[in-house]
């Protein structure tokens, strides 16, 4: 067998209209527009220079069914200049771009092969030679709930290394939807040796060897969920059959969420500084590139009251955005969430045999106990219904979540009337 | 505090009216309408706490302001007796500042007196709580005032930065902001964002394309549903065509198999490989035969090794004769290698002995020593009286030595003596007086000399004195003169100047030079009167000044001239002591000195060697003294020393030793003879070890010499028998293995026998088990056995093949699969596969029509999409989910809220439920009392901006103060009223309670209740209870204690006149 190398990408998301950046300024607006083309056109440059042998593509290459032109027209020029250097593409469509999406009548360059929604066998040649066998399934339309794996057939032959290019929730991630359910199972009994998976967005490995399965996460963040790095598996396979993975991180802008505490901080200055400092860490760690940040107040101090003063808090965000305007690359603090708590030692507190110290204990089993919350859950139910005002009824995270919010609350308005 | 006398002067319709038939418990002043009830509550109210005025409010003058009997101003006392016994009279007359107060009895006082017996109860709370008409029990208010709802509604919450009430008030105004009934944000955003909804469909529905979009998407939808199932369908059909594709080969199989089985015979007698069973047995049997035959020849190889075995018959005999011998050979071979060397020490030690033995000297020989024993006593009594023997010499010559040394001390000191005597005698006129008396003399022969000395000083100093005297005498006059012509001559110069400038003037007519004259004059007269101020004219009175500077100077005189008499008698004193004239000189008293100095020292000299010859005489006694004890003691020791040497001798010859040995010499001898005994026991011992050595050597080679005849060997040399007991040892040993050998030989001939034994068994079985074999396959012949064995077996095979298959295959056997086989019995495989063929191409056709109809399906959905993000409808979608976002954020408020909210109440409530104070239990049970029990607690609401009661009725059921009925309401304030009677009264003197009227709105029942209650109260706080319902004065009278005597002092009952007039008042008397 001859060793070769291929690229495992997946979720290109391409032209991806970006979440929760609602006021960011144009600068950022565009660069967030042209992150996922940016990021297609990294993939395309680390297959050149990896000298990879093909690409494969597991899905989810445009972000949504009705796939624009100008997405469609990026992604064949990206594939052709792939196929000038003689590197080949599979791709497989997933959820959001299944086979009954629109598409413009594009002509695949050389070397492009677009699996339908029945699987087959396609062979990798090099030099004459047959080097892999990629068998791939796409969705034929956006709910494919069943079980896809099982429709791949076993390896033709065994001397070829086989790689199952596929779109699917393994082992049933809560976070995502529940496409294509199959087990580890089910993809370990295939007799397949490398499954390229796509649909999970965050990195991650499922099983190092006999097969491998591997998620290689999206090839750049797109909301406040997707932090992190973000990029493709550069795969290397030996004579022995035996694969090696890397991974390149390939996203323009990434996203982060980070905490400042406030324990310790006395004056809205020292808490700007801090934030400042937050950033430039940041911004250093993200290696050039633009950082859209999360940032979460967190911990008890005296800033909590401070913060709870109108326009605290958007003033901070604004003071955060202003230090940045004009530098590159820049760091846009998409939103300062405050979730701070007043300096009452809760626990001292609830000890105490007084009114304060029943109503914070009553607080606390309402966010812990079962009937409490089922209770609790009827009682907010007039505006959550999911009736009229789209307002679904909570789930008992919520609720819980809720009663520890008016557990905090309760403290401060009783301890210092606020 | 219980009243007990009210005496109305004017007030109200009362003129000079007294009631002093008031109970200490309960009181009711019973009479019509307008019969002055509420005056006399007025009264007592005016009296203990001032007369209202114009400027109280109108609802209390209204109660409490009358129009008085008499035209002047109201007036009136009451009388009080304090829980302490203390009998005070309040008189208050309606004037300035509600009125002048004066107190008399146990203290007399005023208005701060009475303060004090109020206990702190002001007029508000007095009105309030004790003394109380129909118009202040229905009235919640009345106990708000800040004292009272202060101890109703005192829950500890343990807030100290917020009141409850605020924090429900901010907690509450959020939350209606956000969602009230009508209004609030969220209600707002829902409408809002329901209108843009709506807005949205409208523009949707007004827009032709979009609708035609929808349709075309329904319409496709529609053929994509109907062309799935088709595909659907198809992809079935495929399924089942592969299945009967699939099916082909397992079925031609299978019909191969069953028509083998049916070709093979059958024999359910067999067991499985019955061939194979066969041939088995065949094996075992020629297997167990072989073993039989090793087993013979085994057992006759045992047997003639059992025969050769080397084993000596002797050492049969005489094995344990032997093995002994073999044992004792180490013991042996040490003591004749052993014997020379005992002999050689033998001899050295005998040597020794004999050598000590003639060295003690003659008389001794070995058996003098052997036979020599000193008994114990005997040695004791020689060392103990050796040592004192010791000792008595000891103690002897040292008493000889004392003796001899004291007596040449005494020698040396009575030459001593000698010579001090003889120098003391050799002193020639030495005085009489002792040292002291002639220092003495010599201290007081120098005083002589320095007063002489003085004497002559003083002298000097007093002709001194007298010069001075006189020197003194002759100044003192002549400035007394001067004096006085000065202080005289300057005033006379003036007035006579002052006379002559006058006459002067008087002369020439001139008034200037009369005018200085004047003043001249004047001038002269200031100055004679100022002189005689001071003195200055009288002569007589300058004299004193003279005569006290001579005393000065002749009180000195006479001071010196004392000192010069004293020294003067002293040196006469003194000089007659040592017979001088009485005018001594210096060079007497230093004649007289250095004699005495030189008799001062001879006399110093004498008593010195005096004083030693004293100290040497008395040493002298105390030597002569302990010489005398020093003979004493040395002639006890010769004493003692004779006596102990007595006893060393009879000691002596008592252990017949010579009786001229010291202790020394005795402990000597005795100690060689020990030593001799213990020689002589050593050598006793060695010669029995030698003995008895060649006893043991000379036995062994005795028992040996048998042991060797009875097995045929030679004897062996005397004392020479080692290596021949070795040879035993090893010939022993030989036979031992052989012995051995032959034991184990005939066990294994044991083994081989049972083994035997057991394979014969064995070989029976198995002819056994092929026999009933055989006769299963109905035959005796072995081959013919195997070959039909063989064919049974076959067919079984080919039976559980079938079945496995059809296990594999279901649908060769099951009813399911009839379906199938009727098709593969009614087509050939080709037709089938072409079948197949042909459905997969059809299904590509319809999968890629389908494809064609999704991508048609996303192209209308794009447009549709394009449309929701294009003019009003993207601009609605935007609208929306900024809304959408709004309402989001502002729900999880108002949810975050509302769980506070419920969290806050229900705490509340817990506290409201659980922890109401005291007096709170205490109007529980009034009221539960009140109620008949239909209402089990009253509790003050807390957290609420108004103040308020709920009660309890039953279990649980809470109803506010508000919501009762109105005597309900009334029997609720009353409950409290009673408990607040009760709480005051821990702290200050209970006051008397006035009711007036207040069980009206009461039905019979709980009137009854109430006047219970008021009853059972009496006994701790006195009630006088004012009503016009003789019906009210008869429940009294009905629950008052059945005691005719407690009966009277528990209820009295005062009847008022009906009119207003005050002299038409009668007082009716008690119950």
């Amino acid at each position: 067998m001859d060793s070769f190398r291929f690229v495992h990408a997946a979720d290109l998301h391409i032209d991806s209209p970006f979440a929760g950046i609602g006021d960011a300024d144009n600068r950022v607006a565009n660069r967030l527009r042209e992150a996922t083309y940016e990021a297609f056109q990294n993939l395309v440059d680390l297959c050149v220079n990896s000298e990879a042998d093909f690409l494969v593509i597991a899905g989810d290459v445009y972000d949504g069914a009705d796939r624009s032109v100008r997405a469609q027209l990026r992604f064949r020029d990206g594939l052709s200049r792939l196929a000038d250097a003689g590197i080949q593409t599979f791709v497989v469509h997933g959820n959001h771009d299944p086979l009954d999406g629109w598409q413009s009548s594009i002509s695949w360059p050389q070397g492009v092969h677009i699996f339908g929604a029945t699987p087959e066998w396609v062979d990798v040649d090099k030099n004459g030679k047959t080097i892999a066998a990629v068998q791939g399934i796409s969705y034929p339309t956006r709910e494919v709930t069943d079980n896809l794996a099982t429709r791949f057939s076993p390896p033709q032959s065994g001397d070829v290394f086989s790689i199952g290019l596929l779109h699917a929730n393994v082992g049933a991630i809560k976070a995502h939807e529940n496409y294509a359910p199959c087990t580890v199972e089910d993809l370990s009994s295939s007799g397949i040796d490398y499954w390229a998976l796509g649909h999970v967005h965050t990195r991650q490995t499922l099983k190092r060897s006999a097969p491998v399965i591997a998620y290689p996460g999206n090839t750049q963040g797109r909301h406040p969920n997707e932090t992190g790095a973000r990029g493709a598996l550069i795969v290397d396979v030996d004579s022995n059959g035996e694969s090696k993975s890397e991974f390149v991180a390939l996203d323009v802008v990434r996203w982060e969420r980070d905490e400042v505490d406030i324990s310790g901080i006395d004056t809205i200055d020292q808490l700007d500084s801090m934030i400042r400092q937050h950033t430039d860490n940041l911004s250093a760690q993200a290696e050039g590139r633009d950082v859209v940040l999360r940032l979460t107040l967190a911990g008890r101090g005296p800033m909590h009251e401070q913060l709870a003063a109108k326009s605290a808090v958007q003033d901070l965000l604004e003071a955060a955005r202003d230090s940045w305007s004009g530098s590159t690359p820049w760091v846009w603090v998409e939103m300062i969430v405050d979730s701070t708590r007043p300096e009452i030692d809760m626990e001292a507190r609830s000890k105490q045999d007084d009114f304060l110290g029943a109503t914070l204990k009553r607080a606390l089993i309402s966010s812990i106990e079962e009937d409490e919350i089922n209770r609790l859950t009827e009682i907010v139910s007039d505006v959550y219904s999911g009736r009229r005002n789209g307002l679904d009824r909570p789930d008992d995270e919520q609720v819980s979540a809720w009663a520890e919010e008016a557990r905090w609350y309760l403290a401060e308005l009783l301890e210092q009337g606020k | 505090m219980r009243l007990t006398r009210v005496n109305i002067e004017n007030f109200g319709p009362f003129a000079d009216k007294e009631f002093d038939n008031i109970s200490g418990r309960l009181t009711l002043l019973h009479g019509p309408n307008e019969a002055g009830k509420s005056a006399v509550r007025a009264f007592l109210r005016s009296t203990l706490f001032g007369y209202v005025n114009k400027s109280d409010r109108s609802s209390l003058r209204e109660l409490f302001h009358y129009q008085h009997f008499k035209p002047e101003a109201g007036s009136g006392s009451i009388s009080l007796t304090t829980s302490s016994d203390t009998n005070y009279s309040v008189h208050r007359r309606d004037g300035k500042k509600r009125g002048d107060v004066v107190i008399t009895g146990e203290e007399t006082g005023s208005d701060e007196l009475l303060r004090s017996l109020l206990g702190g109860i002001d007029s508000e709370l007095y009105t309030n709580v004790f003394s109380i008409s129909l118009t202040e029990l229905q009235a919640l208010s009345s106990l708000n005032s800040d004292e009272i709802s202060d101890k109703i509604y005192s829950v500890g919450l343990g807030l100290t930065n917020v009141s409850l009430t605020d924090v429900r008030g901010e907690l509450d105004g959020e939350l209606r902001q956000l969602r009230s009934p009508r209004t609030g944000n969220i209600r707002k955003l829902e409408k809002e964002l329901s209108e843009l909804r709506s807005a949205l469909e409208e523009t949707r529905r007004g827009s032709d394309r979009y609708a035609e979009l929808a349709n075309s998407l329904e319409l496709l939808s529609e053929n994509i549903d109907s062309q799935t199932a088709e595909l659907e369908d198809m992809r079935t059909g495929i399924e089942r065509q592969k299945t009967l594709v699939n099916l082909r080969k397992p079925w031609d199989r299978k019909i191969e198999l069953e028509r083998r089985i049916s070709e093979l015979p059958d024999n359910d007698a067999l067991p499985d490989h019955a061939h194979l069973e066969l041939e088995n047995l065949i094996n075992q049997k020629a297997s167990i035969q072989q073993q039989i035959d090793d087993n013979e020849l085994h057992k006759l190889e045992r047997q003639a090794e059992y025969d050769s075995a080397g084993v000596v018959q002797a050492f049969i005999d005489h094995g344990d004769e032997a093995r002994k011998l073999v044992m004792e050979t180490a013991y042996y071979s040490k003591a004749t290698a052993d014997l020379p060397g005992i002999e050689r020490e033998l001899e050295t030690e005998q040597s020794r002995f004999d050598r000590d033995i003639a060295e003690l000297g003659g008389g001794w020989d070995e058996q003098s020593v052997s036979a020599f024993e000193t008994p114990i006593d005997l040695q004791a009594n020689l060392e103990s009286v050796g040592r004192e023997l010791t000792t008595a010499r000891r103690t002897y010559q040292s008493a000889e030595l004392a003796v001899q040394s004291r007596t040449e001390d005494r020698e040396t000191m009575a030459d001593e003596a000698l010579k001090l005597a003889g120098a003391r005698d050799a002193l020639v006129g030495v005085s009489e007086d002792t040292s002291a008396e002639l220092e003495n003399r010599r201290g007081r022969l120098s005083r002589l000399r320095s007063a002489l000395a003085e004497s002559g000083s003083v002298r000097s100093e007093l002709s001194e004195a007298q010069k001075d005297l006189t020197e003194t005498l002759a100044q003192t006059e002549s400035q007394v003169i001067g004096g006085f012509v000065g202080s005289i001559l300057l005033p006379v110069s003036v007035i006579i100047i002052g006379v002559a400038s006058m006459v002067w003037s008087f002369m020439s007519g001139e008034l200037s030079g009369g005018l200085a004259g004047l003043i001249a004059l004047a001038a002269g007269f200031m100055l004679i009167s100022r002189a005689r101020a001071s003195g200055g004219f009288k002569i007589t009175v300058l004299k004193p000044a003279i005569g006290e500077a001579k005393e000065v100077a002749r009180a000195r005189l006479e001071e010196v001239q004392e000192q010069l008499d004293a020294i003067t008698e002293e040196i006469s004193k003194i000089a007659g002591e040592f017979d001088i004239d009485e005018v001594a000189s210096i060079r007497d008293v230093e004649e007289i000195a250095g004699e005495l100095d030189r008799a001062l020292d001879l006399r110093r000299k004498f008593e010195a060697i005096s004083r030693e010859f004293e100290i040497g005489a008395a040493r002298l006694s105390t030597i002569d003294t302990r010489l005398t004890e020093s003979h004493t003691s040395l002639a006890l020791a010769s004493n003692t020393l004779a006596d102990v040497q007595n006893r060393w001798q009879l000691l002596l010859e008592r252990a017949e030793l010579r009786i001229d040995l010291d202790p020394s010499q005795a402990a000597n001898v005795m100690a060689s003879i020990r030593t001799l005994k213990s020689q002589q026991r050593t050598v006793e011992s060695l010669r029995l070890r030698v003995s008895q050595m060649y006893d043991t050597a000379g036995g062994i080679e005795g028992r040996l010499s048998g042991v060797l005849e009875a097995a045929g060997l030679p004897d062996a040399d005397p004392m020479k028998a080692t290596e021949v007991l070795r040879d035993l040892a090893e010939k022993l040993l030989a036979h031992d293995r052989a012995v051995e050998r032959r034991n184990q030989i005939t066990s294994e001939l044991d083994i081989l026998a049972r083994e035997f034994s057991n394979l014969e068994h064995r070989l029976s079985q198995i002819d056994i088990k092929a026999d009933n074999l055989l006769d299963k396959g109905n035959t005796k012949d072995h081959e013919e056995f195997k070959a039909l064995a063989q064919q049974v077996q076959e067919r079984r095979d080919l039976e559980r093949k079938l079945s496995e298959m059809r296990e594999m295959e279901p649908l060769l056997s099951s009813d399911d699969g009839q379906p199938y086989r009727d098709d593969l019995e009614s087509t050939l495989h080709d037709e089938s596969v072409a079948r197949l063929q042909q459905l997969q191409d059809e299904e590509k056709r319809l999968q890629k029509a389908l494809n064609e109809l999704h991508e048609e399906q996303g192209n209308l959905r794009r447009q549709q999409a394009e449309f929701e993000k294009s003019g009003l409808a993207l601009e609605l979608h935007s609208r929306i989910n900024v809304l959408a976002e709004k309402l989001n954020r502002d729900a999880s408020r108002w949810a975050v809220l509302t769980i506070a909210r419920d969290i806050l109440e229900r705490t509340r409530e817990e506290f409201q439920r659980e922890r109401q104070p005291a007096l709170m239990q205490a109007a529980s049970k009034y009221l539960s009392d009140l109620t008949l029990g239909r209402y089990t607690a009253v509790r003050a609401v807390i957290g609420e901006k108004e103040h308020d009661l709920e009660v309890v009725e039953g279990e649980a059921h809470t109803k506010r103060a508000s919501e009762l009925s109105r005597g309900t309401a009334e029997q609720l304030f009353l409950a409290m009223r009673f408990a607040l009677i009760e709480e005051y009264s821990k702290n200050a003197e209970p006051m008397p309670v006035v009711l007036d009227d207040i069980l009206v709105n009461f039905d019979p029942d709980r009137a009854m209740a109430a006047c219970k209650v008021m009853m059972n109260l009496s006994e701790r706080f006195q009630i006088l209870f004012l009503t016009c319902h003789p019906e009210t004065v008869a429940m009294f009278k009905s629950v008052a204690p059945s005691g005719k005597k407690t009966h009277a002092n528990a209820v009295s009952v005062i009847e008022l006149g009906g009119t207003g007039a005050g002299e038409r008042l009668t007082l009716v008397g008690t119950a």
